[in-house]
């Protein structure tokens, strides 16, 4: 197995956990950044007590500056386990999700943050459920397993994920293929609104860039069990990937209505790629 | 039904030919969602095509198998000729020349030679007509019914030339020429062509049988009387009164039994192979009437076909698999 590497990441929205972290908080505490200025009674603080903006008072009370305090946040990753992620090519769909699980889980608990893992295929099981906190060592079997494991079953359990995240609010990447109707999309982003939401496109070249130019082949669809007897040529070869050209387009299109940037990975991960993403988003 | 089998339970495999509608033979690939896919009326196509191939290969090999072949078959055709039945004396007197004598070198030709010959042309001539032919010896010989293989009719003329038998019994055998019409559809004209070098005497039973028969299947009559030289003729008026009786002349009394049989009836009297070619000739002219008659068709074996085309799908199919992309 590779080492796994960590990526960098940063929240949009400050968080709100009390216990301290590293992500620009709502609470008031030990921080750097001054936050406002509070009556000495809201805040007994005597060394923190700022004499120019006492004296500026015309009603003569004391003020105390207050620093906004870094926070603890959490890290969920929903995991689309349905048959069409279980696609084998030069590197597997499912081999790259077990990557990225290790790069996220390690990059949470080397700031100091919380993670939980959440996989859903028809329905969700207990077996691909980590609740948010630091098992570093069953993130690791899990990931093991995931790579091992041959997907099944359609991606309908997607819907039942918000139940499992915490209220409070987090930073959720939702890893899948998305190969269904954009609708489950509809109904299934706005449950999560409170959140950041991290959409992360695994796609594998073997279902578009790497078809034969020539030749016949037969397709059997992973969650339906449907075929088709396809007669390779370029321009049909073409076709498929302008049509994942433009689905990548409608997913994109749709994301960006639901107020998130969708994250496209098709040729292996590499950390350096969500360290990228997370540093070319505007805050 | 024309098509028919040599083994009908083996087509209970037909219901192999479900096994293409279900499994194509192509090793599947998984791919992650099949409804991004676009539509492709060419790969399509392939689709079906594969299939129908691959039934139509399990099919003919199943129909091979069960030995499929088209039954006799008769195809019902109008033309110009008549029913003619060739009666042929085969007695002794037959192999030898017109002069009477056996032949001794070439040139000599017997009268069943000539007559072997000039009927072979005969039958040549008579492209629709239907045969047949019957030989009297002593007794009857059944050769050929009514047929118009003329392959057939050739070879029995040629067998002619096997040596001649005993005596002539001339009633036997053209009761059975005439047995020859029985159960034949009354088209055409029915013709008896008699070709004999001298004929016997009739006896009043027979004779009473023949007149009935001849005028039941309408036959028209034709005697080729291949007369030796210095042997008594049809017209012959003998010295004697007392000679002139069917033991003593035959000839002349079967002329005269044949005339008064109220049939159309011709006879030729010939003395070499120019008078005989001259007899057939006239035949020839005067028997062309409209004729409605069946043409047979022998069983057609088509497993044979099958095969060839079931390869043929075997093959393509072969090709198929080879354009076949293997990523594994």
């Amino acid at each position: 197995m590779t080492s796994t590497t960590p990526f960098i990441y940063r929240l949009g929205q400050p968080s709100t956990p009390i216990y301290p972290g590293a992500h620009p908080g709502r609470l008031t505490g030990a921080g750097q950044l001054f936050k406002a200025h509070v009556p000495l009674m809201a805040s007994p603080d005597t060394r923190r007590i700022d004499l120019r903006a006492s004296l500026l008072d015309p009603f003569q009370s004391y003020w105390v500056k207050v620093f906004q305090q870094h926070s603890q946040t959490t890290l969920y990753m929903i995991a689309d386990l349905s048959g069409s992620m279980g696609i084998e090519g030069q590197s597997s769909v499912m081999q790259v999700m077990s990557q990225f699980m290790l790069s996220a889980a390690l990059s949470a608990y080397q700031t100091g943050d919380r993670f939980g893992f959440i996989g859903c295929d028809t329905g969700i099981s207990s077996k691909w459920h980590i609740p948010a906190g630091h098992h570093w060592g069953i993130v690791q079997k899990m990931a093991g397993q995931l790579a091992d494991s041959k997907p099944v079953g359609t991606s309908s359990g997607l819907l039942k994920t918000p139940a499992l995240i915490s209220s409070q609010n987090a930073l959720i990447f939702l890893v899948s293929d998305f190969h269904f109707d954009l609708a489950v999309l509809k109904a299934l982003l706005p449950q999560l609104n409170r959140h950041a939401v991290v959409p992360v496109v695994l796609w594998n070249d073997v279902a578009y860039s790497d078809l034969p130019e020539w030749g016949i082949v037969k397709f059997k669809d992973k969650e339906n069990a449907v075929t088709r007897t396809l007669l390779m040529r370029p321009a049909f070869k073409k076709r498929i990937i302008d049509a994942f050209t433009q689905r990548k387009a409608d997913l994109q299109q749709c994301f960006r209505s639901l107020g998130t940037e969708p994250l496209f990975i098709s040729q292996g991960y590499q950390s350096e790629t969500v360290t990228r993403y997370f540093q070319a988003r505007a805050l | 039904m024309l098509i028919n089998f040599d083994t009908p339970w083996l087509l209970s495999g037909l219901l192999l030919m479900m096994v293409p509608l279900l499994r194509t033979g192509i090793k599947s690939q998984a791919y992650p969602w099949l409804a991004i896919l676009p539509k492709d009326t060419l790969s399509s196509s392939l689709s079906v095509l594969i299939r129908i191939i691959g039934m139509a290969a399990i099919g003919l090999l199943i129909l091979g198998l069960s030995g499929v072949y088209l039954k006799e078959q008769r195809i019902e055709r109008i033309g110009q000729g008549a029913h003619i039945v060739l009666l042929l004396d085969r007695s002794n007197s037959m192999d030898t020349t017109f002069a009477g004598k056996a032949p001794m070198n070439e040139q000599e030709e017997s009268k069943s030679a000539a007559a072997r010959r000039l009927l072979t042309e005969f039958i040549d001539k008579r492209s629709h007509d239907l045969m047949g032919i019957a030989e009297f010896s002593t007794a009857p010989l059944f050769v050929m019914p009514l047929t118009e293989n003329k392959q057939a009719l050739h070879a029995a003329i040629a067998a002619t030339a096997t040596p001649a038998l005993a005596y002539t019994h001339i009633s036997k055998g053209l009761a059975m020429a005439l047995s020859f019409f029985d159960e034949q559809p009354t088209t055409g004209t029915r013709i008896i062509v008699l070709v004999s070098d001298g004929a016997a005497a009739i006896d009043s039973d027979s004779e009473q049988a023949l007149r009935t028969l001849i005028k039941e299947q309408h036959i028209r009559l034709y005697w080729v009387f291949l007369r030796t030289s210095n042997s008594p003729g049809i017209h012959e008026k003998p010295e004697n009164s007392r000679d002139d009786n069917a033991q003593a002349l035959p000839e002349k009394y079967l002329h005269l039994f044949f005339s008064s049989l109220n049939v159309p009836y011709q006879v030729y009297e010939a003395e070499s192979p120019e008078g005989l070619q001259s007899a057939i000739d006239d035949i020839d002219k005067l028997e062309n009437r409209p004729l409605h008659y069946f043409e047979r068709l022998p069983k057609q074996d088509l497993s044979g076909l099958c095969y060839q085309w079931a390869s043929l799908m075997i093959a393509l199919l072969l090709v198929l698999k080879l354009c076949e992309v293997n990523r594994s």
